[in-house]
């Protein structure tokens, strides 16, 4: 007995006191008794365990049975005796417990609560034993025989009890009907097809993962006992209050969170069950109770128990994990980067072998009662691989009636709100969810109310939270190291404006803010969307063909971006371009077509395809998912009204053919592209269909590419079809076997009519071959999904390919375009100067080139003509509109060596056909700086081969601008010299005419300049045109100096070109 | 055969962009309908009457932002233009009335 009650520091035992002590409490807990001899508070006191005050009342307990006699408000400890302020209550088991406690059958087994006490009582348990009943309930607990009447049998664990003083507490079985008497046989009054369930289902639950979702619900009809008259369901979940670290502090002074969210009402029915969200952590247990009324218009507990979770463990989160999201307007996919670095999109409860992300803890099987909107987070998604996620919000409450930003935020995931994935009755109204929020413009047409930026953005924000809590709890279920970063890549349609870019940021802003508390870990999105969509899928496949073009035909949203493989591999003379020839974005979806099914608009039937019951977007939209192809949505006599099919159908017709002409259109821009030099020749350098060929003296632009054993000539496409919209292409393929074959035919046949059609197709050529020679092939071919995939896939998984994480990203994704550029498509006509624009012109900026990666090409040049002596100077014309140097050579240029430096032998003449150097094409001017950059840009070569022939690399560099200028000068018919002083005069001018300038200004201002060059030239005794060729010899060859050390401040930049975005000025800091 | 028509664009530095003269900030546009459609799909006019949505959607789009900042755009093109009047009739005139074909 001493050893009970006596001080653990000195040994002294404090029952041999005899004094009478007031023994106050502070706050809940009593006050600690310090030793009166070494004033340790190590005291322990065997009788404070046995006598203590309640955490919910503070009111000081005693146990009637085994626990300690007394005074009512003294505790006596020997001679000790501790006074308390209030009387001590008497408590007795049968106040802590339930009177009856019910049984269900789970999964085809009995299953019991673990402890029969209600949930305000059990800090009257003892912690250690209330943690055993959770780790191991079967030691808790079980039914037994008693008369021939069954019952509840439990050893109850008191708080301040020995093993051998805890007593065994009895009770009724609480029987599913209320009006069945229990006649000793279990399974007869058991509850059946009752289903409680816990969201998510974590294989090791940290103390990290704070958000759970509870519910408990009928099932089937069996399980609307739960329901019985005269009887109330009450369902409360004991969450533990925890630390900064989410650990919890106590097993037994628990937080009760009710299931307070009916689930199946529909109409004039009842619910069929409740739900509850925490987001507090892991809670410990769920107490199921029943009541009943009482007179005085309270209730009281007639039955109920507590059913065990497991706890969580102890370690902390160290994983990183890596998500590539594909937010699609009708369907997201979410793609993991495994740690082997696998890539897999992820498809929670797929297959039987996978563990589900819910966790039963009473299983009443298939659910056979459907009422309702249904938003527990578990389940399959949608699609044949189930991996899609409708991008859509179901809500209890009406969304008009929550339309606003605060009131969005305020709604709870699972229990309020969430992505109804079975969809919702043909009972629930359409008003309960909402889709298309990915554009501010859709919520427009489909929830007027709901159209604004903010609420759209707590939307997107709720949405993209949501489903990353069911991604991680999906991978929880089976990964057992829990995440403590989640690095988040997600892209963006090009058709997005600045607006629906910056909600979109904002929205994953949030949903990362959102998503750290309730997981714990850090979802790290970028601050700006890394790439657009069809730039993500393109990173996803490598290709040998010429082009690939992207086209991603979502829900909302169509994305086209035509790929330049030869400049995403440096060959064929297209190193240094962008990879994205076009890349452009229309919002024009699948659901362009399923809401012309639908009719006019909502509620407006004019011209309606689908049956009355799914006249609504959303319920067609959900329609469309369940179906096994748009052709079986079709003939389905539940969807499309008979009369209408053929309707249905041409619309499709129309939908796709629209979308081939738009893909042709674009293609025979890539083949037109085109501009025009200041003198109005065709400039063909940025025609993406000439390569450089061949090797040597061989080598040489060619329109095309030679491919094959025969060499054969040809231009090719490759089509890629990403997104499930493809799907309503299965409705035209008309005996083709696959909807990519049928697009690949389509806009082959559609490309060669637009070309045919075209004038200038037959200018574009290298001199052997044009456009529209029978002898070029061109090759429209595609690319299926691959075996197990499908076509949105591709996106997710391209945010998270290599290319993403290599110096790919920074070459081809810094600089892409800043908007949408493609073909003009039809053509136009511009008032400002009675202009006519062709259909096939581009349009918008397009990305940008890195010129330094620019193929040298130096073509063989002949030694141009002796020059024919000057004619009279045309300059002095005085009101000479049109620009001077039309008449034909110049003298030969003064400062240059009467014959120009011997040059190297060439190897072959230069082709007629040739266009001009550094990677021109036909007729095409490369401006003479960019030539002198890029000799400077390969200093090293040119002073290895000036080093061979035994000149300096300056004079070696100089020769080979000068055979640039001789060969793009025989080009244009003119002398060398005569060129550069054109080029002169033109910059002259450029500085000296203003726009806006009437022609008798400019004739003026040209006259002024004349007469000024003219007595400039007159003084050093030359004529103009030697005078301007000389001067701007002069200017090139200053550009062929060695370059500067990179290391110390990089290259200039080009001269003429605008600086490349992120090169400091010359000599600047990098 | 060639489009390329008026006098090359001289002008000063900054201005000097273009191998065909640049679109003025305030410029009307009206729509040529070429190329033809196939046959066997309604050409634009035919779902969009004189056009005249699809010229109100590339109103609309011209008073927003018409042409691209000067740095942005490459010599010798046409892509000062920021829209394609093909997207805007698929984006602003056909998606809205697919469902007026029968």
């Amino acid at each position: 007995m001493e050893h009970e009650n006596h001080c653990e520091h000195c040994g002294f035992d404090l029952s041999r006191l005899e004094m009478t002590v007031l023994f106050a409490r502070k706050g809940a807990e009593p006050r600690k008794l310090h030793c009166p001899i070494c004033r340790s508070d190590r005291v322990k006191i065997r009788a404070l365990e046995r006598v203590f005050p309640r955490a919910d009342s503070g009111r000081w307990v005693r146990w009637r049975e085994g626990g300690v006699a007394g005074p009512a408000n003294v505790i006596a400890v020997g001679r000790l005796k501790l006074r308390v302020e209030s009387e001590i209550e008497s408590l007795a088991k049968e106040q802590i417990c339930f009177r009856a406690v019910p049984v269900f059958m789970s999964g085809g087994e009995r299953q019991i609560p673990v402890l029969p006490v209600m949930p305000e009582y059990l800090d009257t348990l003892d912690p250690a034993q209330v943690r055993l009943a959770r780790e191991k309930p079967h030691l808790f607990g079980r039914v037994i025989q008693e008369r021939g009447k069954s019952r509840y049998q439990c050893v109850l664990p008191l708080r301040g009890l020995k093993q051998t003083e805890w007593p065994t507490y009895e009770c009724d079985l609480l029987p599913a009907n209320p009006f069945s008497p229990n006649a000793g046989d279990v399974d007869a009054v058991a509850f059946r097809g009752v289903t409680l369930r816990v969201w998510p289902n974590l294989k090791r639950p940290t103390h990290a993962w704070r958000y759970y979702v509870v519910g408990i619900q009928a099932a089937t009809e069996e399980g609307m006992a739960l329901f019985a008259q005269g009887r109330m369901l009450r369902t409360r979940m004991l969450v533990p209050p925890s630390d900064a670290d989410g650990r919890p502090t106590s097993e037994t002074k628990l937080e009760v969170v009710s299931l307070d969210q009916e689930v199946g009402r529909e109409g004039e029915s009842g619910p069929t069950g409740f739900v509850g969200a925490t987001r507090k952590g892991r809670p410990a247990w769920v107490s199921v109770e029943f009541m009943q009324a009482t007179q005085g218009g309270g209730a009281e507990a007639v039955g109920g128990g507590l059913f065990p979770l497991p706890p969580p463990s102890d370690s902390l989160p160290s994983d990183t994990w890596s998500f590539g999201v594909d937010f699609g307007t009708s369907n997201t996919v979410i793609a993991v980067k495994r740690r082997d670095g696998s890539l897999q999109c992820v498809a929670p409860e797929r297959g039987r072998d996978r563990s589900s992300t819910t966790l039963n803890l009473l299983d009443g099987g298939p659910p056979t009662i459907h009422r309702g909107i249904d938003l527990w987070p578990g389940g399959e998604w949608s699609g044949p691989s189930h991996d899609l996620l409708p991008s859509e919000l179901g809500c209890v409450r009406k969304w008009t009636d929550v339309a606003s930003e605060s009131a969005i935020n305020a709604l709870s995931f699972g229990k309020d709100f969430g992505v109804p994935l079975r969809g919702a009755s043909s009972a629930v109204s359409s008003e309960h969810t909402v889709s298309e929020f990915k554009w501010l413009r859709a919520v427009e047409k489909d929830k007027s109310a709901l159209a604004r930026r903010e609420i759209v953005q707590a939307l997107q924000s709720r949405f993209l939270e949501g489903a990353m809590l069911m991604t991680a709890a999906s991978l929880l279920s089976e990964e057992e190291a829990a995440p403590k970063t989640v690095n988040v890549n997600y892209s963006f349609p090009l058709a997005f404006d600045e607006g629906d870019l910056e909600t979109l940021r904002l929205a994953a802003d949030e949903a990362g803010t959102r998503l750290k508390q309730l997981t714990g870990a850090d979802f790290v999105f970028p601050a700006t969307p890394l790439v657009d969509e069809a730039q993500a899928a393109a990173g996803h496949a490598s290709s040998d063909k010429m082009f690939r073009v992207y086209l991603d035909l979502g829900g909302g949203s169509l994305e086209l971006l035509v790929d330049d493989n030869l400049a995403r591999n440096n060959h064929q003379g297209h190193a240094g371009l962008h990879p994205h020839v076009f890349s452009s974005s229309i919002f024009f979806g699948g659901s362009v077509y399923l809401r012309s099914l639908v009719g006019a608009g909502e509620g407006d039937r004019r011209g309606a395809c689908v049956m009355p019951g799914v006249g609504s977007y959303t319920r067609l939209a959900s329609a469309v998912r369940q179906s096994a192809s748009a052709k079986a949505l079709l003939e389905s006599p539940h969807v499309i009204a008979e009369a209408r099919k053929s309707t249905a159908e041409r619309r499709a017709r129309v939908f796709i053919g629209y979308i081939v002409e738009y893909v042709a259109r674009s293609l025979a821009g890539v083949c037109l592209e085109h501009g025009r030099t200041a003198q109005g020749a065709l400039d063909l350098s940025r025609n993406r269909l000439f390569s450089l060929s061949g090797t040597g003296s061989q080598r040489r632009w060619i329109l095309g590419i030679n491919k094959g054993p025969q060499q054969k000539r040809v231009v090719e496409f490759c089509l890629v079809l990403l997104g499930n919209g493809w799907g309503f292409g299965d409705i035209v393929r008309d005996g083709m076997k696959t909807v990519e074959q049928m697009m690949a035919h389509r806009v082959y046949e559609r490309l060669l009519e637009l070309l045919r059609e075209t004038d200038i197709a037959q200018d574009i050529g290298d001199g052997e071959f044009h456009l529209l020679d029978p002898r070029l092939a061109f090759d429209i071919s595609y690319v299926l999904p691959t075996e197990g995939s499908h076509r949105k896939a591709a996106v997710a998984l391209g945010l998270l390919g290599a290319h993403h994480s290599t110096e790919d990203a920074a070459r081809f994704f810094k600089n892409r375009a800043p908007e949408r550029h493609g073909v003009l498509g039809l053509d136009l006509w511009l008032n400002d100067q009675g202009r006519r624009i062709p259909w096939y012109r581009p349009f918008g900026p397009p990305a940008q080139d890195d010129p330094s990666q620019f193929e040298v090409f130096v073509p063989v040049v002949e030694a141009p003509p002796a020059p024919a002596p000057a004619p009279a100077m045309p300059f002095m014309a005085p009101a000479a509109p049109a620009m001077p140097f039309m008449a034909p050579a110049a003298p030969m240029m003064p400062g240059m060596p009467a014959a120009m430096p011997a040059m190297p032998t060439m190897p072959a003449p230069m082709p007629a056909a040739m266009p001009s150097p550094m990677g021109a094409f036909p007729g095409f001017a490369m401006p003479m700086e960019m030539v002198a950059f890029a000799l400077v840009q390969q200093w090293p070569m040119l002073a290895a081969q000036a080093a061979q022939m035994g000149v300096s690399a300056v004079e070696f560099a100089q020769r080979q601008l000068w055979q640039q200028v001789v060969a793009q000068a025989a080009q244009m018919g003119q002398a060398p010299e005569r060129l550069l002083a054109t080029q002169q005069w033109q910059k002259l001018m450029q500085t000296m005419v203003m726009p806006g300038m009437t022609p008798e200004q400019l004739a003026w201002v040209q006259s002024q300049q004349m007469t000024f060059v003219t007595a400039q030239a007159t003084q050093r005794g030359q004529t103009a045109e030697a005078f301007l060729a000389a001067q701007r010899w002069e200017q090139l060859t200053a550009m062929l100096t060695p370059p500067p050390d990179p290391t110390s401040g990089g290259f200039p930049p080009m001269p003429g070109m605008p600086p490349m975005p992120g090169t400091p000025p010359f000599g600047g800091p990098r | 055969m060639s489009d390329f028509k008026g006098t090359p664009v001289i002008g000063t530095r900054e201005h000097y962009q273009f191998g065909e003269d640049p679109i003025a900030q305030k410029v009307q546009v009206s729509i040529l309908e070429t190329p033809k459609m196939p046959s066997e799909l309604p050409s634009p006019s035919k779902i969009d009457p004189g056009l005249e949505a699809t010229k109100m959607a590339i109103e609309a789009q011209l008073a927003r932002n018409a042409v691209a900042p000067l740095p942005l755009v490459p010599p010798a093109s046409t892509r000062w233009l920021r829209f394609s009047p093909l997207e805007l009739f698929m984006e602003h005139v056909l998606a809205r009335r697919l469902w007026t074909i029968e």
